[in-house]
């Protein structure tokens, strides 16, 4: 088992949670007798899914194959995605004036691999979150988010 | 009409977000790891607060620039910008190494502007009787145009088809979260109201497309461009006779490209490559390809910039995209509130010239910036991309809340970029699933509309004659690849198993 044929699995499970979520979906109104109704589309995407994924476990290469990435790799997709999950904590408590400037300097040292000298990095931060409020907040008229502490 | 499009045009708001366009669609295209579709989709959400036209020629202008913009890197430092150039890598580093950076840079920049300009000129004469023929479709004819579109762009894909078809069959099934079309029964809302009006396309696009690869970017150090030799770059080093001695191999590449970016799913990526091949295979001195042969350049960027206008055929005449950068401008459509598909060119007629006459003017601009501007490539590739990518992180966020004043959303986002990242795993392509969720509400709607404008139930989907040849053209290409395994087996006297290994190793 390689990891094409544990994804191909992944998928066949998520094919057959698709479908028993997709059994209960109530149509409000039957528009007519020859209508399929709301379920059949995403049942049949499901299926779609389910006969792709069997056909990709039976047609994947057996035994082992080269890694998807290196360890380093993965360490850095896993600190890229929380950084992510932060900034979103981060705009929705603290807001964007706070929390982006936060994020662009952890994200810039992070991906610099510390390159950056600290007080280059801050200035940039700050000079870009500006750049973006007035792009939003002035150009667009999007109100940005101000976080449910303040 | 006329008069109302050139004024809307020419108006200098517009001209100026052509220009910001075209400037900023050749930086994402030379920067590797970056793209016009990346580009296209951090933009949308600027185009909210514009009107149709100024923001259909903005997205204009990054595609065009992002499509030549490619070019830079591929000849300068021999990393493909976008894999549209991937086949100017074999012909146009090597001229650089040989100290004609200059000559590669002209002859790629006027090849691609000619036939970005001779393309769009192409879709402007096609998509108007194309449309009135769509047009008389019945729900039965669209169901199977998208259903056919989604096929073709899973079967041609590189590599196993279970990948391109699993990775499009997720799109649909993710498109149908929200509200059922015709009877707006809830479905995969988990009794989430920000999911209610389904999943927002912009989530999507970000996810799936921007961040998994800027991410994954970072993650595999690909970030870094080689430093450039600048001096080989000097005057113009392109004479008319000079370029007019290659007049037939451009003008075969030119139709290359063009068929080839008509056709869903296939596009730019592969069109370059496929000239290249014939250029080589028909050329008097095939042994100089890969040495630094001007002809390998002709050949890539003439093909790769005529699937600009190729793939506009589809996309405005039939409302079908054929790659991820056409399915990023139909969302911009959708966003203005327009409504791709056949009726787009009779309700919207001055629209769609509007962003013809964008695309030409585009190109244009294009051509000016790049040839007299050649001296300033290598800055470009010297852009730090850490504070880049920590900008397109920002924007990719805000954009998406702007969008939607949800934050819920940004979490979709995140979400998606997982997703992007099971696809890459499993070696599935992220196109198939942006065609899935573009295509997938349209595939549902007709599909019951079709259903429930007779009592025949499935029948006029294969007795209606169009709707019967699309499908049948859609069931032939998904069995076709089994088919030809089994006869090359079969000649070769091996098992399929082998052959689809060789298969999948040759492509690799």
């Amino acid at each position: 088992m390689n990891r094409h044929h544990w994804i191909s699995l992944g998928f066949i499970l998520f094919g057959v949670l698709a479908i028993v979520q997709a059994m209960g979906i109530q149509s409000i109104y039957t528009v007519a007798t020859e209508d399929i109704g709301p379920k059949m589309f995403p049942i049949f995407a499901a299926c779609g899914i389910i006969l792709a994924s069997i056909g990709k476990l039976i047609t994947a290469p057996r035994g082992k194959i080269a890694p998807f990435l290196n360890k380093q790799a993965w360490i850095r997709i896993g600190v890229m995605l929380g950084m992510f999950v932060l900034y979103y904590l981060g705009l929705h408590f603290l807001g964007f004036l706070i929390s982006t400037p936060v994020f662009l300097y952890a994200q810039i040292r992070y991906m610099s691999l510390r390159k950056v000298p600290v007080v280059k990095s801050i200035i940039i931060s700050v000079v870009l979150t500006a750049v973006l409020y007035f792009l939003f907040n002035n150009l667009i008229r999007c109100i940005l988010p101000t976080g449910i502490l303040f | 009409m006329i008069g109302q499009i050139l004024a809307s045009l020419f108006a200098p708001g517009t001209l100026g977000l052509i220009f910001i366009g075209v400037v900023l669609g050749i930086i994402f295209g030379a920067i590797p790891g970056l793209s016009a579709s990346t580009g296209i989709a951090l933009m949308l959400p600027l185009t909210f607060v514009l009107s149709p036209t100024s923001a259909l020629a903005f997205l204009g202008g990054l595609f065009v620039g992002g499509y030549s913009g490619g070019l830079i890197s591929a000849i300068l430092i021999g990393v493909p910008g976008t894999p549209a150039s991937v086949a100017t890598v074999y012909d146009g580093y090597p001229l650089t190494r040989k100290g004609q950076a200059t000559r590669a840079l002209s002859v790629g920049i006027i090849c691609s502007a000619l036939s970005t300009f001779l393309s769009v000129l192409v879709a402007m004469l096609f998509c108007p009787p194309l449309a009135r023929i769509a047009v008389n479709f019945g729900p039965w004819e669209q169901f199977s145009l998208c259903f056919t579109a989604i096929i073709l762009v899973v079967t041609i894909s590189k590599g196993n088809m279970f990948n391109g078809l699993i990775s499009a069959f997720l799109g649909m099934l993710f498109a149908t979260v929200g509200s059922a079309p015709l009877d707006g029964a809830m479905r995969f809302t988990f009794g989430n109201y920000s999911l209610y009006g389904g999943i927002n396309v912009l989530a999507v696009m970000m996810g799936i497309f921007a961040m998994t690869s800027l991410v994954g970017n970072f993650a595999r150090d690909d970030m870094d461009c080689p430093e450039v030799d600048t001096k080989g770059i000097k005057g113009f080093g392109v004479t008319l006779a000079d370029m007019a001695k290659h007049a037939v191999l451009y003008l075969k590449s030119f139709f290359i490209g063009l068929w080839i970016g008509f056709l869903p799913g296939m596009g730019g990526g592969l069109s370059n490559i496929v000239a290249y091949v014939q250029a080589k295979s028909s050329s008097k001195t095939p042994e100089e390809f890969g040495k630094g042969c001007i002809e390998g350049v002709i050949a890539s960027e003439s093909a790769n910039n005529a699937s600009v206008g190729g793939a506009i055929i589809p996309m405005i005449a039939l409302g079908i995209p054929g790659d991820a950068c056409t399915a990023m401008l139909l969302s911009g459509l959708m966003i203005q509130g327009i409504e791709a598909g056949p009726l787009l060119m009779t309700n919207s007629k001055a629209l769609v010239y509007a962003f013809f006459l964008s695309l030409l003017l585009s190109t244009v601009i294009t051509f000016l910036l790049q040839f007299f501007g050649m001296r300033s490539f290598p800055y470009i590739l010297r852009i730090p991309t850490h504070y880049l990518y920590a900008a397109i992180f920002a924007i990719c966020y805000i954009g998406v809340y702007s969008n939607s004043m949800s934050l819920f959303t940004c979490l979709l986002m995140i979400g998606f970029c997982v997703i992007g990242f099971i696809l890459a795993m499993g070696d599935m392509s992220s196109a198939p699933f942006i065609l899935g969720f573009i295509l997938g509400p349209m595939l549902e709607t007709n599909l019951r509309k079709g259903l429930t404008y007779t009592t025949q139930g499935f029948l006029p989907f294969i007795t209606r004659p169009v709707s019967g040849v699309l499908l049948l053209v859609a069931v032939c290409s998904l069995f076709w690849p089994f088919i030809r395994d089994r006869r090359a087996a079969k000649k070769a006297g091996k098992t399929v198993a082998e052959v689809q290994m060789e298969d999948a190793k040759n492509n690799d």
